[in-house]
């Protein structure tokens, strides 16, 4: 659904330029739930800016729906919703009044859905758009963006700001359509996309540091605790894909980004003797993100 | 689409767009109100504002327009929408012929109808009047809007356009004589279409790049130079003009046999006006004689440079000047001094410096439409030329007023005098002339038409008229306009003498 090669968004030139994205490479599958997580900065919204051809990327390629994104073209973007913390809609129309001005624009907008849509958000057709808060406007945001059952709903940062009363009306309005559509979701709040992504990106800095579906990222990662027999220094060559390694005393700990059941007492036993025993845990999402952004602003990935 | 997305735009914008129609419609009343006398001093001080309202209000609505999904930014909903962007353009567009060019139609076919013209033509020059407005100011300020994203980003990009213009005119004003320029002179429709063509080529490719290619940068660029170009066209060379002006001649062999020389006879001129003057400048008059002018013909001079060439060869700037003569029916060759105010260094240092001194002139040959008549009192008639005319006599009692309401434009060039029909006598011959060759009506707004005074009593009871305020009654006014038939130029020489001889007497 997504192709994205070697892509770089450079702001400002010269010395005062900054590269927001720097040689970016992904793939959204047609079908996922494809989820862009990283820290305010890490060129999250400028990667789906460049992808809706908001901006013009610097350098390499994205193609949306097998399409330049520089060649978006209407018929490309009546197939796309997008929905965006940072959006723009006319302040003085009213609910009704905007949903009508874009019901003429989507072949396949479906009335019926809008209004369901419209009242399982609450929104209310006769206030104006500027007197909406902000809430409400991101509800009306994806009210904008459902009804002509698009194919891929990209969503940048859709739950910031928003109480968590909304979250709650947003997320389940989402997920009646999940099925239906490609969704890409940029976020820096990791709970948001727990148990609604099927795959992750991580972007550090405008780099990708990783991407992978949440089966297999959940799957090799695992919190090790390895209890020694006696007290022990830290190993003095420690295996890459073991991150945030500390030990006190005599318990060694560290996040395996390599799990694999059978191997682990063999990988650990290779690089610490006297081992007694080996426990591990699974990771919530939440827990992987902060060892893998921990390990990358240490150079460790 | 186009529709639906004006009618969005119509939404957001009616109000706005009602009020400029009120105003441009207010406009139009106040003319017909204030034509042709200007009389009401209350109505007259209202004119100000209606122009500031509409050269104001017009730019807001149009930006207000662009700026509902403007081009710069990344926020803006419609980026992610499935618009066409021509249809974004067009829609734009129309909005602009609704909302600003549709009540401009009316109000001047009103404003024509009211005035007492008949349908057809006031139709035609109200159609002709918006699609210059159009071409010279709503699509560049179409293309200007689409630069910004927002009235305030707009204000001050047109401030800083402001400042480079009046500071550019400052910086003309200081260093180039403004006789040398063709922007002041009857030429300057040339260099003023020269700016619309560079201001509708830049409006465009503006308009190209900010909706097909949202390349704001490179289209903030290229406004930058038309700018820079616009402003160059001021100095567009005169000699260029004049021969296209030239080429344009309706009769280019009429003026060939004209001649104009140096008549010492005339001797020394008087000090006529004292406009040009300048604190330390000299005036000096250089008696002209004309020959081979055709009967009831004018011929002024678009530009006059004199300079003073020395024994040894140096040749020196003296000045410019301005000559208009009227050949009549009958009558003998006209003649006329050049009055040049001579700067007062170059005059300390050349007044007594024996040398030649030569006039390059650049003329232009006007030939009667016809003489026409109107009674001096509650005189109310038409003519193809002038408009609707009427008279009356002043509030001092000192002279008729001729007012005249012309669809378009008044001529540039007439003559008019108070004539006692029994007796044949008539006041001094009203003669004024000045150069205004553009071949389509070239104003943003219409002003209200400027009466003419011919006078029939002095107040001070210096001069007397042949024709006096007891008469009125039995008088009329004859008066002729004066189409431009050809163009040329002449050089007078003028051997061995000084400037100190030609000062006034």
């Amino acid at each position: 659904m997504i192709q994205v090669e070697n892509l770089w968004k450079r702001f400002g030139r010269g010395l005062g330029g900054n590269d927001a994205l720097r040689g970016l490479s992904f793939t959204v599958p047609g079908g996922s739930a494809y989820a862009l997580i990283g820290a305010n900065g890490a060129g999250k919204t400028t990667t789906i800016k460049v992808l809706m051809n908001i901006l013009e990327p610097t350098r390499g390629s994205a193609t949306i729906m097998g399409v330049d994104s520089r060649r978006l073209s209407p018929r490309e973007l009546a197939q796309i919703g997008y929905v965006s913390e940072n959006q723009d809609m006319p302040g003085a129309l009213t609910v009704a009044e905007y949903l009508d001005y874009l019901r003429s624009f989507y072949p396949t907008w479906d009335r019926e859905r809008e209004d369901s849509i419209r009242r399982q958000l609450r929104l209310p057709p006769e206030r104006k758009i500027r007197d909406l808060s902000h809430g409400m406007r991101m509800k009306m945001s994806l009210a904008c963006a459902l009804p002509f059952r698009p194919k891929l709903l990209v969503l940048d940062e859709p739950f910031s700001g928003l109480d968590p009363l909304v979250r709650e009306e947003f997320m389940e309005e989402l997920l009646t359509q999940a099925g239906e559509m490609t969704v890409l979701i940029s976020s820096h709040e990791l709970g948001e996309i727990d148990g609604v992504a099927t795959h992750v990106a991580f972007l550090d800095e405008g780099r990708l540091l990783f991407e992978e579906s949440m089966g297999d990222l959940s799957a090799r990662f695992r919190e090790v605790r390895v209890t020694l027999e006696r007290e022990a220094a830290l190993p003095g060559r420690v295996p890459k894909d073991w991150l945030y390694v500390r030990i006190a005393g005599s318990v060694l700990t560290f996040v395996d980004t390599r799990f694999a059941e059978n191997g682990l007492g063999e990988r650990v036993r290779s690089v610490v003797s006297g081992v007694r025993s080996i426990d591990t845990e699974a990771m919530a999402l939440r827990s992987i993100f902060t060892a893998l952004a921990r390990a990358a602003r240490e150079g460790g990935i | 689409m186009i529709w639906h997305i004006f009618k969005k735009d119509w939404k957001l914008q009616w109000k706005f767009a009602v009020l400029m129609a009120l105003v441009q419609f207010a406009n139009a009343v106040l003319l017909v109100k204030l034509s042709p006398f200007q009389d009401s001093r209350s109505l007259r001080s209202l004119m100000p504002l209606m122009i500031l309202a509409i050269l104001a209000g017009i730019p807001f609505l149009i930006a207000a327009v662009v700026h509902q999904d403007a081009i710069p930014g990344v926020r803006q909903d419609w980026l992610v929408r499935p618009i066409q962007r021509k249809d974004l353009l067009l829609a734009k567009f129309f909005f602009v012929l609704v909302a600003v060019h549709g009540p401009m139609l009316l109000a001047d076919l009103f404003r024509g109808l009211a005035n007492g013209f008949a349908f057809g033509p006031s139709l035609a020059a109200a159609a002709s009047h918006g699609l210059f407005v159009l071409v010279a100011f709503s699509v560049p300020l179409l293309a200007f809007a689409s630069l910004t994203r927002n009235f305030i980003e707009a204000i001050v990009a047109g401030f800083i356009v402001f400042l480079c213009f009046v500071g550019f005119l400052f910086l003309l004003d200081q260093t180039i004589s403004r006789h040398s320029l063709v922007a002041t002179s009857g030429l300057s429709w040339i260099s003023e279409t020269a700016q619309y063509l560079v201001f509708l080529a830049g409006a465009a490719t503006v308009l190209g790049l900010q909706y097909f290619r949202r390349r704001t940068i490179a289209a903030r660029g290229l406004a930058a130079g038309a700018v820079v170009l616009t402003l160059l066209c001021t100095l567009m060379p005169w000699n260029a003009a004049f021969a296209l002006e030239q080429r344009l001649s309706s009769n280019p062999s009429a003026g060939s046999a004209v001649a104009v020389s140096f008549d010492p006879e005339l001797g020394r001129g008087h000090r006529v006006t004292s406009e040009g003057a300048v604190a330390d400048a000299a005036g000096i008059y250089l008696p002209l004689r004309f020959e081979n002018l055709p009967a009831d013909s004018a011929l002024i001079s678009d530009r006059a440079e004199v300079r003073l060439r020395e024994a040894g060869g140096i040749s020196t700037r003296v000045g410019s000047g301005q000559i208009s003569v009227r050949q009549e029916s009958s009558g003998e060759r006209p003649s006329t001094h050049l009055e040049v105010f001579v700067n007062g260094d170059i005059y300390q240092r050349l007044q007594d410096q024996p040398g030649q001194l030569e006039i390059d002139l650049w003329l232009t040959l006007f030939r009667g439409t016809g003489a026409h008549t109107i009674p001096a009192l509650g005189g109310s008639a038409s003519f193809p030329d002038f408009g609707k005319c009427v008279t009356k006599v002043n509030e001092a009692e000192t002279a008729v007023r001729l007012g005249c309401v012309p669809l378009e434009e008044a001529p540039s060039c007439f003559w008019g005098r108070l004539q006692h029909i029994p007796s044949g006598r008539s006041n001094p011959l009203q003669f004024d002339c000045a150069g205004d060759y553009a071949p389509y009506f070239d104003e943003l707004l219409v002003m209200p038409p400027r009466p003419r005074s011919l006078q029939f009593r002095d107040l001070s009871g210096l001069a007397k008229f042949p024709v006096d305020g007891s008469q009125l009654g039995e008088s009329q006014i004859i008066g002729e306009a004066y189409q431009p038939l050809d163009h040329f130029t002449r050089t007078v020489v003028i051997p061995d003498t000084r400037l100190r001889d030609w000062t006034a007497e």
